[in-house]
């Protein structure tokens, strides 16, 4: 496909005009009986009436908040968002009182004309709302499926740089952050993601990941809809109630690009248990396996391929990637059918922020070239000087893709989205991430916010945190938590080691203790200043299961 | 095996998982309060159902414990889930 669109609704128009019998969405709620299709013509037919009606309505240009659960209602909707100039604003139906106050900090925060969602949907969130005093007496404009007219209304024209839509990020802490991303900036990711993975038109993608979500959204729904092929998905909580679904997807519907963050690939090996029989399963359709989102861990991949192996999982799909929603979502990756690659690089140059070879150090995943719309720089996140060809900085973007801002927050846009190098006048977007680049590939080796500063090495808890979890006693389950507290003027450091109830019972803890140190020091050539043994479900973590490191500094003292 | 002795193996079942991640879980004192104030996860919630769902062989929502969020709720609810499902279910207990 050549460079032509400039909008993302021309290539499904184009796709109607071509063929609009064929399958542009299906959504397997349960088995394989109960899945929902919709064709093109019948898509672009529900999008163009709900996009005539939000136009007739007076919403354009106008924020509306998607509150949807998994399912094609979503796909109509938003599709008609963009069709309409309206900015949509996807937000995650919740389920507790603190995400649901989370929810409602976005509405007041993107100022939100209306909430689009399905009448089941919005009885159950009047409910919910009622629950919570404060919000008790809140009014908002709903609509749902109900809402709608036969009369015909022009739409106006969109234009590229006119706002699309805004990804609130997932950040735990603060004020939630829109990230504001424009029609243009939706097409140039597309084509980004599509060259990358090496995706032809007629491509079948999808799996379970959200679809309010960048990764979800952008990859798993546009991307495939954008070339004029089908779109497969099935509810998250499907998946995380038994993960061999996913794998059962996209061996029925013979799905080519499936994504998943680090988690998604830990989670099957976890829970899809060795007597399962797979022998209906095949992935030899699976041709590009993205890892991304989250750091992603080479030996997660090494294993996976293994245990899928006989599933014809071919590893050379592995895809290990780096995005963010700052940058709509894709940044780098691939090039396709290479597989997982790492470089293996010495652990005390490493902490010292350099990049050294090395046989037996610690390895890190190549996370692909940068899409050529992109320019990648590495940064000293302090004195913003470049760094040198084997310096480790933080990732710094300049380029096409790369969203309008923030939401509502000029400080926070200029900081983060105007940064300059010194000596240069280019705005870059500073992604909060270190890293470097060799021989033309990004790697990643972790958030600057959680790297920790000790003895003047630079270490990252998760690093850690997986040694102790692989520790043959320890509970797994992202039981352990590595974070440094003053102590006076020294930096000590603590890691906090979740074991198995019947280890802590009967096992020699000074023994532990000292195998745990040891494997620590082999590993990271840093000795902890204080360890803990504690009983499973001690640590505390966040609803997706992060360890919520600040908290357990508090935890410490009750220890 | 009878139906009585069915759900008490499922009780357990799902109470060894409960105190695998809340060591201070106790049947007897904790059986009205909700998973999410005594600190089960989303993920947890979610495994709750495949415990169930293993046990009883039919497709259970992954969102059950978020609708039943606490011991005594959840397991009403699985004994009209059994009569609705009576005869698949005979056959498994």
């Amino acid at each position: 496909m050549a460079i032509k669109h400039s909008l993302f609704m021309d290539a499904v128009s184009e796709q109607v005009h071509k063929d609009g019998l064929k399958v542009a969405a299906i959504f397997q709620p349960h088995n394989v009986e109960s899945a929902q299709r919709l064709n093109y013509e019948q898509l672009n037919q529900r999008v163009q009436q709900r996009a005539q009606w939000l136009i007739a309505q007076g919403y354009h240009q106008k924020n509306i908040a998607l509150l949807y659960p998994a399912g094609l209602d979503f796909v109509v909707n938003f599709l008609a968002c963009l069709a309409a100039g309206v900015t949509a604003v996807p937000l995650n139906l919740t389920r507790n009182a603190q995400q649901l106050q989370r929810t409602v900090d976005i509405l007041d925060d993107a100022n939100i004309a209306a909430i689009l969602t399905i009448s089941e949907v919005k009885q159950q969130l009047l409910s919910q709302l009622q629950s919570l005093p404060s919000l008790a007496e809140r009014q908002w404009h709903w609509i749902d499926e109900t809402d709608q007219s036969d009369q015909p209304v022009e739409l106006p024209r969109v234009k590229p740089e006119q706002l699309a839509f805004i990804q609130y990020t997932s950040g735990s802490t603060g004020r939630p952050k829109g990230v504001l991303i424009s029609h243009g900036n939706i097409v140039s990711n597309q084509y980004m993601i599509m060259q990358a993975c090496g995706h032809q038109p007629g491509l079948i993608a999808g799996g379970w990941l959200p679809q309010f979500h960048d990764m979800g959204l952008i990859g798993h729904m546009l991307q495939p809809l954008f070339l004029g092929g089908t779109y497969v998905f099935m509810p998250p909580l499907n998946f995380i109630q038994r993960p061999r679904r996913w794998l059962e997807l996209i061996s029925h519907y013979k799905i080519h690009s499936s994504a998943a963050p680090n988690f998604g690939y830990q989670h099957c090996l976890k829970m899809i248990k060795e007597r399962e029989d797979l022998s209906k399963i095949d992935l030899s359709c699976w041709k590009v396996a993205l890892n991304g989102s989250e750091p992603v861990d080479a030996n997660t991949m090494r294993a996976f391929s293994e245990r899928f192996q006989s599933c014809q999982f071919d590893s050379k799909a592995f895809f290990p990637c780096y995005g963010m929603a700052e940058c709509t979502l894709f940044i780098s990756g691939g090039p396709a059918a290479s597989g997982m690659q790492t470089v293996n690089l010495s652990k005390s140059d490493l902490a010292q922020g350099q990049v050294v070879p090395s046989v037996d150090g610690q390895d890190i995943v190549d996370c692909g070239i940068a899409a050529p719309a992109i320019n990648i720089k590495i940064v000293n996140p302090d004195s913003c000087l470049a760094c040198t060809e084997h310096e480790i900085g933080e990732i710094w973007l300049s380029g096409d893709a790369l969203a309008q801002g923030y939401w509502n927050d000029r400080q926070k846009s200029i900081e983060t989205f105007q940064a300059k190098i010194i000596g240069s006048q280019q705005h870059y977007l500073r992604t909060g991430d270190m890293g470097f680049l060799l021989n033309g590939h990004l790697y990643v080796t972790g958030r600057i916010k959680e790297m920790l500063i000790i003895r003047g090495r630079n270490l990252y808890p998760y690093d850690i945190e997986r040694t102790c979890n692989s520790h043959h006693f320890a509970s797994g389950n992202n039981g352990a938590s590595v974070f440094t507290y003053q102590e006076r003027e020294l930096t000590k450091l603590v890691a906090i080691v979740e074991i198995n109830k019947r280890a802590l019972l009967h096992e020699n803890h000074e023994q532990l203790k000292r195998d745990l140190r040891e494997a620590i020091v082999e590993q990271h050539g840093i000795a902890i200043d204080q360890l803990h043994l504690v009983k499973p479900g001690i640590i505390p973590k966040t609803t997706s299961g992060k360890v919520k490191r600040i908290a357990c500094r508090d935890l410490v003292h009750q220890l | 095996m009878t139906a009585n002795y069915c759900k008490e193996t499922l009780k357990s079942e799902i109470v060894e998982y409960i105190v695998s991640r809340l060591p201070s879980f106790s049947l007897e004192s904790d059986c009205d309060a909700s998973f999410s104030r005594l600190g089960l996860d989303s993920a947890d919630h979610v495994h709750l159902s495949t415990i169930i769902e293993d046990h009883l062989q039919i497709e259970v929502d992954p969102a059950l414990a978020f609708n039943y969020p606490t011991m005594n709720s959840l397991f009403s609810h699985i004994e009209s889930l059994r009569m609705t499902h009576a005869p698949e279910l005979d056959e498994v207990v």
